[in-house]
């Protein structure tokens, strides 16, 4: 059930990342997303991506992961280069389209006129690779990373223990939870609800949330009950203990030196 | 100059934080949540991230319409949410969880991405301070509604569109997207509102 819900998720495999500790994959992603905040040059932004397919290539994902990354990137990069074609910041611009003249009534006033330029479809093309390396980065952390292993390392980095816990019982609500929705609407669709359309989908959200959340409170009761006997104070034990091993320090360092690299010769704050 | 104002806004996220935090200690409502609370929490942080769902893959980036679709919903449970839990540190708690719930399952730890929603959490709470009332009315949730649309689209086509992936948008752009926020959270708080009131029911009286 969970596998149709979620369209990327941990695969368990044998590969060097999949054996990372799960506190240097956050010291990575953010590294990586410095970077991504950092690099002025297109050069280095291409640099960037081209480390993270490689990544995203040793971890031997699936080809619906793939395809779905493939998806993802596209729609990023269509959205980012119309939206900067029309909205590009900086001058000189060329308009290649325009759409309403500057002095066309008072749509052209409050606008300022609309057009694409050309500047602006180059600059929203680059500008989409920080998008596509941060759905690359992702998708790398996802597959080979299992939740729980990333909440105790999010723990053990200082996110308080409340929070924690208050992600790892989010996560083991969902499955049941989408399955309940998916029974729900299916009662309801029965009853004759249409839930086609704008309208029909806020019409849904009125039949479909009430009985969810009314269900999902009693399974909340029983989960709280069985953690009370239990004697849950909020703070936890965990059976798996995260210990860094010599592969995480050359993983940190490798990094780490990348990420100055491209900084010292791409980058600029 | 674009990394300073960045690096402003976080100031200003950990200050507000800081001020909250005072407050909260001054006047002695540092909360403390039972077992069942955060677990009703956690509960409403997964019912978001499900809502939601349909926006992270493609819908949230319609352009035009997106902030109106994508804010009914959020703020819908949101509302539903604190009203089931009234009580200061419910509604960060929310939205922190929910965050790190949807960065840990499908967008990646990406640490970029906290002050958004620690900014969302404090505004609201510093409002619920300040009005002294956790959603109790139809009045304070649509209050509720259309600042937390107002300073989640603000902040994010001032600050971390620009900053953090290089987006501009023209002044008209964004302030028709954070318009649009703002009406689809008062929507949201309406709605959620009136949803929470047979929920409020069910929970306190039909032996849930």
């Amino acid at each position: 059930m969970m596998e149709g819900s979620f369209p990327m998720r941990f695969i368990n495999r044998d590969t060097i990342f999949h054996r990372l500790d799960p506190r240097t994959k956050i010291a990575m992603s953010l590294m990586c997303a410095c970077l991504i905040v950092v690099l002025r040059m297109p050069e280095g932004l291409l640099g960037l991506f081209s480390l993270l397919l490689v990544t995203f290539t040793v971890v031997r994902p699936p080809f619906s992961y793939v395809r779905t990354l493939v998806s993802l990137m596209a729609i990023a990069v269509i959205f980012t280069v119309i939206s900067q074609g029309f909205f590009y910041y900086f001058e000189p611009k060329t308009p290649i389209l325009t759409f309403i003249p500057e002095n066309s009534g008072w749509i052209g006033k409050l606008t300022g006129g609309l057009a694409i330029y050309r500047e602006g479809l180059i600059y929203g093309a680059i500008q989409s690779l920080r998008l596509c390396c941060a759905m690359v980065l992702s998708m790398i952390i996802v597959i080979t990373t299992y939740p729980s292993d990333l909440i105790l390392g999010l723990e053990r980095i200082g996110v308080p223990a409340k929070i924690g816990f208050v992600v790892t019982v989010s996560i083991r609500f969902l499955p049941a939870l989408i399955d309940e929705a998916r029974r729900i609407l299916v009662a309801q669709k029965l009853r004759g609800l249409n839930v086609k359309g704008v309208r029909g989908g806020f019409v849904a959200l009125r039949y479909l949330l009430p009985p969810l959340i009314i269900d999902s409170l009693r399974q909340a009761r029983r989960i709280a009950l069985a953690a009370s006997v239990r004697a849950y104070t909020g703070e936890r034990t965990h059976i798996r203990t995260l210990e860094f091993s010599r592969i995480d320090w050359i993983a940190a360092g490798l990094s780490t030196g990348v990420m100055v690299f491209l900084i010292f010769f791409y980058g600029g704050l | 100059m674009m990394m300073n104002l960045y690096v402003a806004s976080l100031i200003l996220v950990v200050l507000l934080g800081a001020m909250l935090f005072y407050t909260v200690r001054i006047k002695n409502m540092i909360p403390k949540f039972s077992t069942e609370e955060l677990i009703t929490v956690a509960l409403f942080c997964s019912i978001l991230y499900i809502a939601i769902l349909p926006f992270k893959f493609g819908l949230s980036r319609i352009p035009i319409i997106q902030a109106f679709f994508f804010s009914v919903p959020y703020t819908t449970i949101l509302v539903i949410g604190v009203r089931l839990v009234p009580k200061a540190g419910t509604v960060t708690l929310l939205i922190c969880g929910h965050s790190l719930l949807s960065q840990i399952l499908s967008s990646g730890v990406n640490p970029l991405w906290w002050p958004y929603a620690l900014l969302a959490g404090f505004v609201l709470e510093i409002y619920f301070l300040i009005t002294g009332n956790y959603l109790a009315t139809m009045r304070n949730a649509v209050g509720a509604g259309i600042l937390r649309g107002f300073i989640v689209y603000i902040y994010f086509y001032y600050f971390s569109a620009p900053y953090i992936w290089h987006q501009h948008y023209a002044p008209w752009y964004i302030w028709l997207q954070t318009g649009q926020g703002m009406a689809g959270s008062a929507l949201g708080a309406v709605i959620g509102f009136y949803l929470s009131r047979t929920i409020i029911q069910a929970y306190r009286y039909g032996g849930i």
